[in-house]
């Protein structure tokens, strides 16, 4: 079966029926319809929304036990293989890092196509969109589709508010995702670079595809990432992102304010009875190396779960014994 | 086995990568507009759309070939029309032609120059698809804007705006110019009717879907194909009320045709059918199987013709809607035909005219020479 077919088929022309159906049933409003779709899509994908999302959490708490393991082996090859097993260890896959965005990319890339076939404005653009109707009043009854929402035009290009929307909403959520990593794992230079580069190149890429695409995908992909930080902030939480934190230093010192407190590692805590189970953020003083362990909060599993994990003592053992060597 | 080693470039290159091929040719979001401008004859010439935008006067050799007399624009002409949907009108010697791009221009139609009293061409707010109406001195050319403008005929100079429905109301469908009314349908399920001298409104009907297809009028019922895949007859004598609608299988987006006491029209799902213009009941229906018809009817010697995108046609007994004889054009059909004495003639999605032979539906290509060159 080619697969141009099963796209159309099976995902490009049921899409169509549901935003021209979503649009009816929004009083005729095709922008209200990305909206209630992009709450039904991330509804939807929540399951794995949650899931990358602890994995990720996950990873940035490795970030210390990984540098160790990289500063311990200089042979790439051993080095990989210590790091997969730290990975299997923890029950986290690696590609989690990939970042909540990617889930979406799926429906990014149908509704685009769906935007373009249901928005067209040409005359031959609408009489081709009679062929991907189902024969169902509410949809049948749509045409035509209203293309303008508040006082966007959902066919043309995403005017600059909406970029400026989608960058600082992927920026802030960039920020909250690599905030511990940043601040947990005190990299080396490099990776620090990188990180920072990630932290404006995805917010730069997806607010330039939002600028030459149309502003009705815009409006989605704005609603989506929205959602993504809301979710990400309910069900892992900041981690070490502070409102504050978001005040240049420079511009703390202009204001008065004192300076912004460096990334609060976590800290271990001895329970009672001696077993060391569970950490809590501490304030280390400015200045000092921030270092953390690779805990988690209130009883969390290190891959995101609730619970222990039968291996998390091993685990555990050893991010002890790096955080000795390195005093 | 995973590389562990820090590559933030690879999830990055992979978001890239994905958005590249989602989005294909971003610079080509929507469809292109292709047009489907009628070809109609005048005097020895017959003006087609060739190329997207592009309008042809084409002249029969002796041999039965085409070849070109002129085309419009040329380089120096400085214009795009993107597309050319709207019929172009002639009156006398001069061709008056609307492109989508919303330009309007008067032709010599001897040498497809420009007139030079209209000088370039003018430009109006928004797209035409709807062929102008024309009184005689003045041409009303309605856009994709919702608005009807007037334009002096020989000057080109706007004279008036006997419409101005603002907001999101395209008008596509053919207004009619009867008696002083100019009947008008758009998008947004709305047909008007308006007093051209004063500009007033005499009525507008809201219907329940909008209305791409041109307009026709037989005496005082005004037929109006619309979205909603419903066929409505208005009383334009009295307010637009409906006298009836009648609900096909798909939208009824062609020309109707009417004849005989009947109102024939086609649906994009492929079906003719057949109703009776006093009562709305259905006559006949014909299932073609095939894909949607855009282009309007042709009733020539007791054969009604139709064709549709895929260029299957079939030829069909009027009274009945028995099958009289099948073909297939090579290649996609959308604008209506050229009925030219005894033959209607098709004019493909890719430039080339097809003659098609009512009695017995053999289908011929018009061959055509290249330009300068003449048989032998």
């Amino acid at each position: 079966m080619p697969i141009g077919f099963v796209w159309q088929t099976f995902l490009e022309t049921p899409l169509i029926n549901l935003m021209v159906g979503l649009s009816a049933l929004a009083f005729g409003s095709y922008g209200l319809a990305i909206l209630i779709f992009t709450v039904i899509s991330r509804a939807v994908t929540f399951p794995l929304t949650l899931r990358t999302l602890h994995s990720m959490r996950a990873l940035q708490d490795a970030q210390p036990r990984i540098q160790e393991i990289q500063k311990k082996y200089s042979d790439p090859k051993r080095r990989s293989e210590e790091t997969m097993k730290l990975y299997r260890e923890l029950g986290v896959n690696p590609l989690g890092c990939l970042g909540p965005q990617l889930i979406q990319l799926p429906v990014f890339i149908a509704l685009y196509q769906v935007i373009r076939i249901t928005l067209g404005t040409t005359p031959e653009s609408v009489l081709s969109l009679s062929g991907r109707l189902y024969d169902w009043d509410i949809v049948q009854g749509a045409i035509p589709l209203s293309t303008s929402f508040l006082i966007l035009d959902l066919r043309e290009n995403g005017p600059l508010w909406l970029v400026a929307m989608v960058f600082v909403a992927m920026w802030l959520q960039q920020r909250i995702s690599s905030g511990r990593t940043r601040a947990t794992a005190a990299p080396n230079p490099q990776q620090a670079q990188m990180n920072q580069m990630m932290q404006w190149m995805m917010p730069a890429i997806f607010s330039w595809f939002v600028f030459i695409v149309p502003a009705g995908l815009g409006l989605y992909w704005a609603g989506s990432t929205v959602i993504g930080i809301v979710l990400q902030w309910i069900f892992v939480g900041p981690g070490d992102f502070t409102w504050g934190s978001l005040v240049p230093d420079r511009a703390r010192a202009s204001l008065g304010m004192k300076p912004a407190a460096p990334q609060r590692p976590r800290r271990p805590r001895e329970p009672a009875g001696g077993e060391q189970t569970e950490t809590e953020e501490s304030r280390p003083e400015a200045g000092v190396e921030t270092r953390t362990d690779h805990g988690h909060s209130r009883g969390q599993r290190k891959d995101g779960r609730r619970g222990r994990r039968p291996s998390a003592r091993s685990a555990r053992s050893q991010s002890r014994s790096g955080r000795r060597r390195r005093r | 086995m995973f590389h562990v080693k820090h590559r933030p470039f690879t999830p990055l290159a992979v978001v890239i990568a994905a958005l590249v091929l989602a989005t294909g040719c971003i610079g080509d979001t929507f469809s292109q507009p292709s047009g489907w401008a009628s070809p109609v004859e005048a005097g020895e010439v017959l003006l087609v759309q060739s190329e997207r935008g592009r309008l042809d006067a084409l002249e029969f050799t002796a041999s039965g070939a085409l070849v070109e007399r002129w085309h419009y624009p040329v380089s120096d002409d400085q214009v795009e029309l993107d597309a050319i949907y709207a019929t172009p009108l002639v009156e006398g010697d001069v061709i008056y032609l609307a492109g989508y791009s919303g330009d309007v221009v008067a032709l010599s139609l001897a040498t497809g120059r420009p007139l030079p009293a209209w000088g370039a061409p003018v430009r109006l707010d928004g797209h035409i698809v709807a062929t102008p109406a024309f009184d005689g001195e003045r041409l009303y050319v309605a856009t994709d804007r919702g608005r009807v403008s007037a334009l002096d005929a020989s000057s080109g100079r706007v004279a008036d705006v006997v419409l101005d429905a603002a907001g999101d109301h395209p008008i596509w469908g053919d207004p009619v110019l009867v008696g002083g009314t100019l009947y008008v349908a758009d998008i947004d399920r709305t047909v008007h009717a308006i007093g051209v001298a004063s500009g007033d409104a005499r009525w507008a009907q809201p219907l329940g879907g909008g209305v791409p297809a041109p307009l026709a009028l037989d005496r005082e019922v005004l037929i109006a194909g619309s979205l909603d895949s419903r066929l409505y007859a208005l009383d334009a004598g009295a307010g637009g009320s409906e006298l009836w609608s009648f609900e096909g299988d798909g939208w009824f987006w062609s020309r109707p045709l009417v004849a005989g006491g009947s109102i024939y029209a086609p649906t994009s799902r492929g079906t003719v059918y057949a109703i009776d213009r006093a009562s709305g009941a259905e006559r006949w229906s014909f299932a073609s199987g095939g894909s949607q018809i855009r282009t309007a009817l042709a009733l020539v010697d007791g054969v009604l013709v139709a064709a549709d995108k895929d260029g299957a046609v079939v030829g069909l007994n009027p009274s009945s809607g028995a099958v009289l004889w099948r073909s297939t054009i090579d290649g996609d059909i959308l604008a209506d035909p050229l009925v030219r004495g005894p033959e209607v003639l098709y004019l493909t999605t890719g430039g080339d005219l097809v003659r098609v032979h009512p009695q017995d539906g053999r289908v011929e290509e018009l061959p055509r020479l290249a330009p300068g060159r003449q048989d032998g």
